[in-house]
């Protein structure tokens, strides 16, 4: 690492005199369309959205508030959602939300309305994500992931290119391997090839990125922790042009030592408006010079160049241990040049001039103030760690600052023009107290400037158990974020029917936009929340369905709770049974739907002892009633919700069968919510060919595509060299019936003429896959009856080629099937 | 993330370098404009008894030595629920400084059961207005009190003036098992009226209700208490562990109870994060407000 002596260098008088920038920098443009690009919605990670022009005070409550409807996706959100306004997209113009899984895919969603995603693109390839028991066994049973660890860090979006840049966690063979991508927001088409991320003493396996990305003068940031401090790692950040993806600059946290991850919650390094880069670390070695464990780092734009720190001097603080600085990112106070950080140091929030960061001082009497953000009265024995970050709202009365630290109450401090301090203590604090343990509230702010009754600030936070190594259900909460009188006023939370946000994501903050609320889960669930005069049809297929089951304990603990749609109702809302055996819970939908997405909220959910969680299960569907087949098995199961994603199957009945009913050899079965998702059966299903499963090829080599012209930029091409090469895909026809089969294509000058079959059957004419110039079209093969739904088996086979193409391949986009 | 901790190695003898780092920014031509300078107030300096306690500090039993610098006026002494509000100024046995409230200017709130063994045990012979120099030996300061890993454990000197006593409620006699005279409902939770409340109204489990609670182990441990803090909490009553659930639904407004509560509802008997109490627990809970009720579960259309 370059040692620099002087807290700025030379850069700093090239960059110090840009006009204005604290202005538009902290401050989102007041415009219909607000975009939210980065994590916390902007580089000084105020927290804030300041152009909210809908909801306010006045209308987020029980009566015109709630959940508008839920989308799905294939795993675990860990990182933050992304916001993209009135973007034209697959020739409409949108609201677009996107979504990152740690199955390592993106979804871009319609914001405003529930529907199947605009594209979505997953970028496993040949490998497949970490998994939470290959990592971390510094914790033993490494429960901080509970599966996959895909994509974690939140995805950064350029608006100007509508690029977004984002970092996949792939399993290659025996190797781990990171790499930074680049996309299309419009098309999840690569616009740059990716790049394998490396640095010397980097470790792709033991290095976490954990932080979100970041971008600001055309440089992507990008940091790292690890998992539970496992193995000699090195926190590290790094950062990567713009435009040519190549990489301007890397800082190793502790060269001559190990640890000092860059965890911050998920949170993404802040700027000032220099460019200069401040992100806090972990706990790890430390000496002043090289090795920077528990430090505000302050690093030059793009070099990374370390250009100043802040160690805390609060070590041997009163508390017993575990202080680490870096739990939570720091945050500027708009208009000033002051950063807020928090850490798990006795709940101690630190302000500091981030002209000069102080270095170490005895007592910590170098910066503006240390405070004391989280109160230590109310629990004992405890922690009282900031996570994530501090929000700020420049409110109607001044400037505040939000904190909700762990074990204690939301509270707001009233910055000080005078004394350029925060007052202490808190001039006004939320009510709520959440569960004994992690991670206090992941904040946002959302307000139409500084007007007075618009601010509201929204948190998540566990509503039962301790987030820390566990997955627990969450709850959403909104609070008068201006306050009335010492208290920051409660005026909606999710309890309310329907409005559940399943799994706490405890990296992931709400986002508020455009008068919608949007919560991320660890539940494959995206819930989206607005303004709403009755509620609206659930998504729900078996809310309110024909139950029956095994004999309920209680007359008032029948089949029927489990699917009233409330989980909050306490002990008797729930079915429960004491059936000797395997206990067994069944919902008709009433006719067939194509299910895709099983949710079952077990004890914990409903706010029971997690002990009581259903331990081993299965799920069966049936379109008869009579004949069931599995779908899901869960042998081991801890948590409170289990989310069941599934294959499209077409089904009228859902059984839930428990073969082991808790984890303590409790013999009661304990359900309060079985939840059925999916679409209606007789809709068009597209297939895209890269996501199905390869039956058989001839032997030729059988790849995905890339191009921005297939849908989600993404095709296959089989490189065909003579006719009767073939490959077979196996595709789950959902109903028994008549559709009309599509296919779109590549068509280029290298292409084959080919035969589409169904299981043995040819169907339709030879296609000629040859064009002079790239086109996409869509070819009718026709019309073909299934006389039972399940698995089938369609063939491409060459079967010659026109005499002006180069060659035999075939490539193919999408397989389309039109009900009739 | 994780919370075992590594601590760094700390660094005793760190130099403070800013303001030589401004001196060799303004020598080499740059100017110190790009600084602001930092207004640092110098450490308090160590007492000249600082390495060892003098002949006339008195040793407890377990190695903590005090000397008495000014007698308070105050008649009762901290107990190992409550809060302390306190004045404090720690060094090493060298001289170094390492924290002091004073130089923050803000008196720092601690409970008895959060801070140093030893420090606890010094703070539980003093009366508010007491200051005193103690000499707390390294093996009574940082504590394993869960998975994680604690700083390096180094001898200290500290001087405590005890401002004010914030005392936690009285714990109950009965912690133990209910009374004969307790109600048992069937869930096995039971319960005894401490005050009685007015009205018939009673909270749903989506309410939110405003509460004064305090929560014991079996073993007098207060482990949360919103009476201590002086500040009552707003639950949504399903959010609350299970015992507390099913009782605050047969309270009314101004009414107080104390629940003698299973461990199976409450957090169970396996030991889990740091102060998430296992076992048999007591509260005592005054329900304040019903402040609102969310619609009740009803139907829903279907699509």
């Amino acid at each position: 690492m370059k040692s620099n002596s002087c807290p700025h260098n030379r850069r700093f008088w090239a960059t110090a005199f840009l006009p204005a920038f604290v202005l538009t920098a902290f401050t989102i443009a007041h415009s219909q369309a607000v975009n939210v690009s980065t994590r916390n919605y902007n580089n000084q990670r105020t927290g804030a959205n300041i152009s909210e022009t809908t909801l306010s005070t006045s209308n987020v409550n029980s009566s015109q508030f709630g959940k508008l409807f839920q989308n799905q996706v294939d795993d675990q959100v860990y990182a933050g959602l992304l916001y993209a306004a009135g973007l034209s997209i697959g020739g409409a113009t949108r609201n677009v939300l996107y979504v990152a899984t740690v199955n390592n895919t993106v979804y871009a969603f319609d914001a405003d309305a529930a529907g199947a995603p605009l594209w979505q693109r997953n970028f496993n390839g040949t490998g497949r994500p970490t998994r939470n028991t290959e990592v971390g066994s510094a914790c033993g049973a490494y429960r901080d992931f509970s599966g996959n660890i895909g994509i974690i860090g939140t995805p950064v979006i350029d608006e100007s290119t509508s690029i977004m840049y984002f970092v996949t966690r792939t399993v290659e063979g025996s190797s781990t391997v990171q790499r930074l991508r680049a996309i299309d927001t419009r098309t999840g088409a690569d616009r740059m090839s990716p790049v394998v991320i490396s640095a010397p003493s980097f470790s792709s396996s033991l290095n976490n990125q954990r932080p979100g990305l970041a971008l600001s003068n055309n440089t992507v940031y990008i940091g790292w922790s690890s998992f539970c401090d496992t193995g000699s790692y090195h926190g590290f950040l790094m950062a990567y042009d713009a435009s040519t993806l190549q990489q301007v600059g890397a800082f190793n946290v502790t060269p001559g030592g190990t640890r000092a991850g860059i965890w911050m919650a998920g949170a993404a390094p802040a700027f000032d408006g220099n460019g200069n880069l401040y992100a806090s670390t972990g706990n790890g070695d430390w000496n002043g010079s090289a090795n920077f464990g528990e430090t505000l780092l302050k690093l030059a734009p793009r070099t990374l160049n370390l250009l100043d720190w802040f160690t805390p001097s609060n070590w041997m603080s009163l508390n017993n241990g575990d202080l680490d600085l870096g739990s939570a990112g720091p945050i500027f106070l708009p208009g000033t040049n002051l950063a807020v950080i928090g850490g798990k140091g006795g709940g101690k929030g630190y302000l500091i001039d981030s002209n000069s960061l102080g270095h170490l001082v005895s007592g910590d009497t170098q910066i503006r103030q240390v405070f004391q953000a989280v109160e230590l009265t109310n629990r004992t024995g405890v922690t009282y760690h900031i996570h994530n970050t501090m929000a700020t709202w420049n409110s109607p009365q001044g400037l505040n600052l939000y904190v909700w630290g762990e074990n204690d109450f939301l509270r707001a401090f009233r910055f000080n023009t005078s004394t350029q301090k925060l007052n202490e203590p808190a001039f006004a604090e939320g009510a709520i107290l959440p569960p004994p343990g992690m991670p206090g509230g992941m904040m946002t702010i959302s307000a139409n400037g500084s007007a007075s009754g618009t601010g509201v600030l929204w948190a998540t936070t566990p509503r039962a158990g301790d987030a820390n190594q566990a997955v627990v259900p969450g709850a959403l909460y909104a609070f008068n974020a201006q306050g009335s009188g010492a208290t920051l006023p409660l005026i909606w939370s999710s309890s309310g029917v329907g409005d559940d946000i399943y799994n706490f994501s405890k990296g992931s903050p709400p986002v508020v936009v455009n008068g919608k609320v949007y919560v991320a889960s660890l539940s494959n669930i995206v819930s989206v929340y607005g303004l709403r005069t009755t509620p609206p049809p659930s998504q729900n297929l078996a809310l309110n369905k024909t139950a029956s089951g095994s004999t309920p304990c209680n007359a008032n603990e029948g089949p029927a709770k489990a699917f009233n749609g409330s989980y909050s109702g306490g002990n008797t809302d729930k079915w429960c049974s004491l059936d000797a055996g395997t206990k067994f819970l069944q919902v008709d939908l009433g006719s067939n739907f194509s299910v895709n997405q099983i949710v079952v909220e077990h004890a914990g959910a409903g706010g029971e002892s997690f002990d009581l969680n259903t331990q081993a299960f299965n799920l069966q569907v049936s379109a008869d009633g009579v004949s069931f087949s599995q779908v899901a098995s869960v042998s081991n199961n801890i948590q409170s919700i289990t989310t069941h994603n599934i294959a499209p199957t077409v089904a009228r009945f859902v059984r839930l069968n428990v073969t082991t009913p808790a984890q303590t050899g409790d013999a009661a079965a304990r359900i309060y919510e079985l939840q059925v998702y999916g679409q209606p059966a007789s809709s068009v299903i597209t297939y895209e060919t890269e996501s199905l499963t390869v039956a058989a090829t001839s032997g030729d080599l059988h790849r995905v595509a890339l191009d921005t012209g297939y849908s989600g930029g993404q095709g296959t091409i089989l490189e065909a060299n003579a006719a009767g090469d073939f490959v077979t895909y196996t595709v789950n026809v959902p109903e028994a019936r008549t559709y009309d089969i599509r296919v779109r294509v590549k068509k280029w000058n290298n292409r084959g003429v080919w035969q589409f079959s169904s299981n043995g059957v040819n169907q339709g004419s030879p296609v000629d896959g040859f064009s002079s110039t790239p086109t996409f079209p869509e070819i009718d093969i026709g019309n073909l009856t299934f006389s039972t739904a399940g698995n089938k088996s369609f063939r491409f086979m060459i079967t010659g080629k026109n005499a002006s193409s180069a060659g035999f391949w075939i490539a193919l986009d999408y397989i389309r099937l039109i009900p009739q | 993330m994780r919370n075992a901790k590594i601590f760094r190695a700390f660094a005793p003898g760190l130099p403070i370098v800013l303001f030589a780092v401004i001196a060799y920014c303004a020598g080499s031509g740059m100017s110190a404009q790009a600084i602001q300078p930092v207004t640092q107030q110098p450490a308090i300096a160590a007492p000249p008894d600082v390495s060892t306690p003098p002949s006339d500090a008195r040793t407890t039993a377990s190695g903590v030595a005090m000397k008495v610098l000014k007698h308070g006026r105050g008649a009762e002494r901290p107990k190992d629920n409550d809060c302390v509000k306190m004045h404090f100024t720690v060094w090493q046995r060298d001289g170094a400084m390492l924290a002091s409230s004073r130089l923050r200017g803000t008196a720092e709130v601690q409970c008895m059961r959060t801070v140093f063994p030893g420090v606890s045990e010094a703070l539980k012979t003093m009366v508010v207005g007491d200051e005193r120099r103690i000499w707390v030996p390294g093996r009574l300061t940082f504590t394993s009190a869960d998975e994680d890993d604690t700083p390096p454990k180094v001898d200290i000197t500290m001087d405590i003036e005890l401002l004010a006593i914030i005392k936690a409620p009285l714990t109950p006699p009965d912690l133990k098992a209910p009374p004969k005279t307790a109600l048992k409902t069937d869930s096995g939770l039971a319960f005894r009226i401490l005050e009685k409340g007015a009205g018939t109204r009673r909270p749903y489990p989506t309410s939110q209700v405003k509460l004064h609670l305090s929560g014991w182990t079996t073993d007098g441990a207060l482990f949360e208490s919103t009476v201590r803090g002086g500040k009552p909490a707003v639950y949504i009553v399903a959010h609350l562990i299970p015992g507390l659930h099913e009782g605050v639904l047969g309270m009314v407004v101004g009414e107080k109870r104390r629940f003698w509560i299973p461990a199976t509802l409450a957090y169970g008997e396996k030991r889990g994060r740091r102060g998430v109490p296992t076992g048999n627990l007591v509260y005592d809970v005054k329900l304040l407000a019903i402040e609102s009720a969310l619609p009740l579960p009803k139907s829903r259309p279907n699509n």
